[in-house]
């Protein structure tokens, strides 16, 4: 599903004392089934803007295409629901949310909100399970005596049973450790390739942004700076510098050991296994070139 | 959001330097001796008392009104109850049942005075004072409740502590909301049975994180060594200044001729 940005204004608490502008005239497009990560210092309109795409919030002035839908400043609430239906929002410690007795009840609150007969919930909610590698067995357990880490998969799960078309990801990873990060962003990774699910995710993790992104949107103070391949963001290396942010890690080493070795690579590189591969290939090009 | 309830602002006049145990005990006097007016003379110096006040605090007027917003409904009703149902004086205005009375108008007018200073002195208490300098001064104000098991320093601490998290809630709650509607929960409409269900999936999340926010928080306080108010120093220590004896001097002035001036 396509996601289309024109002119987004938001003001949050408009004509209050309180009056602050959280976004200014944002323009992006988001392709249907691409996977875009938006970056940005904190406080520069990250979350506020991937919250227009469910209808959370309604933009102040401009409007936003999802599909077939506009939604502006005059979208009725009523005709909202519909649109978060096809868009799953995942929120920064989702885990927050539960709230049933049971995990199969929480995962199935989703389905049941918009008219989905039980017994498919059930089936859906089953099925989400799966997606997240938790087991069956799991289902009749309060989520409030899961571990961390399985409390954040059961609310995955809870959106995913909604069987969005979109997914909106705010932080996903926020506060897990390193397995459990690994697992959430395989999960979210295959669910694009397989599902051909069109994703969104905030992060402040230049390397997820980097590694799975097809398109990366960076933000600062309300304005959207940059959207394009991520080899094209991260070469921008000065802008992204002055907005607080920071290379990707692969990225930064080989800057280091460029300057150690008396070498400039060029080209973006953002996997440790690729940049291995840069050095190794310009020793081997050094050694063929002694001989020669 | 926002709340206007304890919202301070900061600012650097004569009255927010003052200490915050004068401030508590004038609005607490002033609050009582209010009741004490009776005839225009009496009422025109708690307006006078009053308007001094906000011009000193140089809290801009807006701050005030907000405040008085959400009770200003209240005085209002007031108003017009005792403008409608006190027969007395002269008649001013009468159509069918209706009338206005010279006496009706005037009581009106005086009850609403009344309500407004007692509201405005309270606000100006919160817009110039840090809620952590209130709990200090109140804290300090009732230690002699101590004498009879009054748990004085724990009701101080529930007090800044409930005070410090209303905004962590609020936000909280903002999010949690958000999170819901995400998953299909309509806050907004249906039958009253539907939102009152709907209320549910807000609650139990935010009481869970409430507890959750409690543990963690005496876990660290404890950690740093807290054993309730045992040996413990202040390292905001109260000072009382010639300033706070003035505004006590005030209160006494306006005490004495409000005795001597009433009818």
């Amino acid at each position: 599903m396509e996601i289309k940005i024109n002119h987004l204004t938001h003001i949050y608490q408009p004509n209050t004392p309180f009056e602050s502008l959280a976004l200014s005239d944002v323009n992006a497009v988001i392709p249907s089934g691409a996977f875009v990560s938006i970056i940005g210092h904190t406080g520069s309109g990250k979350s506020t803007l991937v919250q227009h795409f469910n209808g959370l919030l309604k933009p102040t002035e401009g409007e936003i295409h999802v599909g077939d839908m506009i939604i502006s400043s005059s979208t009725k609430n009523k005709d909202l629901k519909a649109l978060r239906k096809k868009i799953g929002m995942v929120f920064q410690y989702p885990e927050h949310q539960l709230f049933e007795e049971t995990v199969e009840k929480d995962i199935c609150f989703g389905p049941l909100n918009f008219d989905v007969p039980l017994e498919e919930a059930k089936r859906r909610a089953r099925e989400a399970l799966e997606l997240v590698h938790l087991p069956e067995s799991i289902l009749d357990r309060s989520p409030f005596e899961l571990s961390g880490g399985q409390m954040r998969r059961v609310a995955i799960a809870g959106v995913l049973a909604l069987e969005p078309e979109a997914i909106i990801l705010d932080e996903p990873t926020a506060g897990l450790d390193p397995k459990g990060r690994r697992d959430i962003l395989d999960l979210f990774t295959r669910l694009h390739k397989e599902k051909g699910m069109t994703t969104i995710m905030v992060t402040h993790n230049m390397d997820d942004a980097a590694l799975l992104s097809d398109q990366v949107i960076v933000m600062d103070h309300g304005r959207c700076l940059m959207q394009d391949r991520p080899e094209i963001v991260f070469s921008e290396e000065k802008t992204l510098t002055s907005l607080g942010l920071d290379l990707p890690r692969a990225m930064r080493f080989l800057r280091k050991a460029g300057q150690k070795l008396g070498q400039q690579w060029e080209e973006p590189v953002f996997s440790t296994e690729k940049a291995a591969e840069t050095i190794a290939r310009s020793f081997v090009r050094k050694k063929g070139g002694d001989r020669s | 959001m926002k709340l206007i309830i304890g919202q301070f602002v900061p600012g650097d006049s004569i009255i927010h330097r003052m200490d915050p145990r004068a401030k508590l005990i004038t609005v607490f006097i002033f609050v009582f001796i209010v009741f004490l007016a009776n005839n225009p003379w009496t009422y025109g110096f708690l307006l006078a008392f009053t308007v001094l006040g906000i011009l000193v605090s140089k809290v801009p007027f807006s701050f005030i009104y907000r405040g008085l917003k959400p009770v200003l409904f209240i005085i209002i009703f007031t108003f017009i109850l005792n403008a409608l149902f006190t027969r007395q004086g002269d008649v001013l205005i009468s159509a069918g049942w209706f009338q206005l009375t010279t006496a009706g108008l005037k009581q009106a007018i005086f009850i609403s005075i009344r309500l407004l200073a007692i509201i405005v002195v309270t606000t100006l208490l919160t817009l110039t004072t840090s809620p952590i300098a209130i709990t200090d001064g109140l804290e300090t104000l009732l230690k002699p409740l101590k004498k009879w098991r009054f748990p004085v320093h724990e009701f101080a601490l529930m007090m800044s502590i409930a005070l410090r998290f209303i905004p962590t809630l609020m936000e909280e709650t903002e999010k949690i909301m958000k999170a819901q509607m995400a998953r299909g929960v309509d806050f907004s409409s249906g039958s009253l049975v539907k939102r009152g269900k709907a209320i549910i999936p807000l609650l139990v999340p935010l009481f869970v994180g409430a507890f959750k926010r409690a543990e963690d928080l005496a876990m660290a306080m404890e950690a740093r060594g807290y054993r309730g108010d045992v040996g413990r120093t202040k390292f905001r220590l109260l000072k009382w200044h010639g300033r706070d004896t003035g505004l006590l001097s005030v209160l006494a002035v306006l005490t004495a001729a409000l005795i001597l001036m009433r009818g």
